[in-house]
């Protein structure tokens, strides 16, 4: 008995009106078939979902060096929605005065800081923001970092450590870059990094 | 000067004096990073004790890492050190120590820094004065004293 031939079997698949029962069934039920199609480039950029879709893809074609990229890019982004949510949270932008005298005062109360942690300007330093009163947007939660101890070191010596001038810790670019940031950027910076080889993908798609 | 004479806490100064930091122990100054003993931040700083003696640090080397090697830790270990410290004498009376603290808190803080202010006026000696900046720098510390 002749056998029908691959191309005639998808050509019958396609023209038949009618379900052809006589064919053999798709051996992927739908949440296989959707786990293993990549998301668009506009769904892989939502945070979790988007990497997390890149991940089950890259795992069901068996590709697993890009899948453990994508879970570690999941995991990034739950740290910066739980950081942006946490901060959201607790106040993300401060109304009224911007002093820093008064800026401090608020950031320790809303943020549950603990008496004697220093509140580091990661982003915009203290005399810059001083110079040109940039104040109102600059003394604000985003661009505020609270130092926390670290072993024998108390917040003021590591957050001197962080500007390079602590007579007692000296830290490499790393650690300052580490201590010196807070979590959300870290983590938006793993996050967008790797989110730049879809971006390509995407690109030479469109052409 | 040996280093266990030193009384704790204590401050130590930049060789400029041009910033304090608090030490509430001989433990915490022989602490440092890799890094900070290559650099030498660590030496040439002026010590003053509580019992209002005044030294500067002038060696240090190595002695063994402070946490266990299976801590991950930047590539720049945090490490014990051998102080050696020289005493200075007829430096830093009370009210010299009273003005060089306050002259760096005012500039380095805009915080509210009047309760510590008024503390530091009122010290009536060294360790009062640097248990003062304590309370201010550290004071989960202090209340656990």
């Amino acid at each position: 008995m002749n056998q029908p031939q691959p191309s005639e079997l998808q050509e019958r698949r396609w023209s038949s009106p009618i379900p052809d029962t006589s064919l053999p069934a798709p051996d992927t039920s739908p949440l296989e078939s959707f786990l293993a199609t990549e998301p668009g480039f506009a769904e892989s950029l939502i945070p979790i979902w988007g990497s997390g879709r890149q991940a089950a893809a890259a795992f069901s074609a068996g590709n697993y060096w890009a899948g453990a990229a994508y879970t570690a890019l999941a995991i990034s982004d739950v740290f910066l929605v739980k950081s942006i949510a946490t901060g959201i949270g607790k106040g993300a932008w401060k109304l009224g005065s911007n002093s820093w005298k008064v800026t401090r005062g608020w950031y320790g109360k809303r943020y549950g800081l603990a008496a004697g942690t220093e509140a580091h300007h990661w982003a915009i330093p203290q005399r810059i923001i001083e110079k040109y009163g940039w104040q109102s947007w600059a003394n604000q939660p985003w661009n505020l970092k609270p130092i926390l101890a670290q072993g024998v070191f108390n917040s003021k010596t590591v957050h001197l450590a962080i500007h390079g001038v602590s007579r007692r810790l000296s830290f490499n670019f790393g650690q300052r870059l580490w201590y010196g940031t807070p979590t959300w950027f870290k983590a938006a910076t793993v996050s967008g990094t790797g989110r730049i080889p879809s971006f390509f993908d995407d690109t030479e798609d469109i052409k | 000067m040996n280093i266990e004479e030193i009384d704790s806490p204590l401050i130590v100064f930049g060789p400029n004096y041009s910033r304090f930091e608090f030490v509430r122990n001989i433990e915490q100054l022989t602490v440092t990073t890799q890094l900070g003993l290559k650099k030498g931040v660590v030496l040439n700083n002026i010590i003053v004790d509580s019992s209002g003696r005044t030294c500067k640090t002038i060696k240090a080397r190595k002695k063994r890492n402070y946490y266990p090697s299976w801590k991950f830790e930047f590539f720049n270990p945090v490490i014990y050190i051998e102080l050696e410290v020289e005493q200075i004498k007829g430096e830093f009376d009370l009210a010299d120590l009273k003005n060089r603290v306050l002259k760096i808190v005012k500039r380095d803080s805009n915080d509210n820094v009047g309760e510590l202010r008024r503390l530091i006026e009122g010290a009536r000696n060294h360790k009062e004065l640097i248990s003062a900046i304590g309370k201010y720098v550290d004071p989960l510390e202090e209340e656990k004293k």
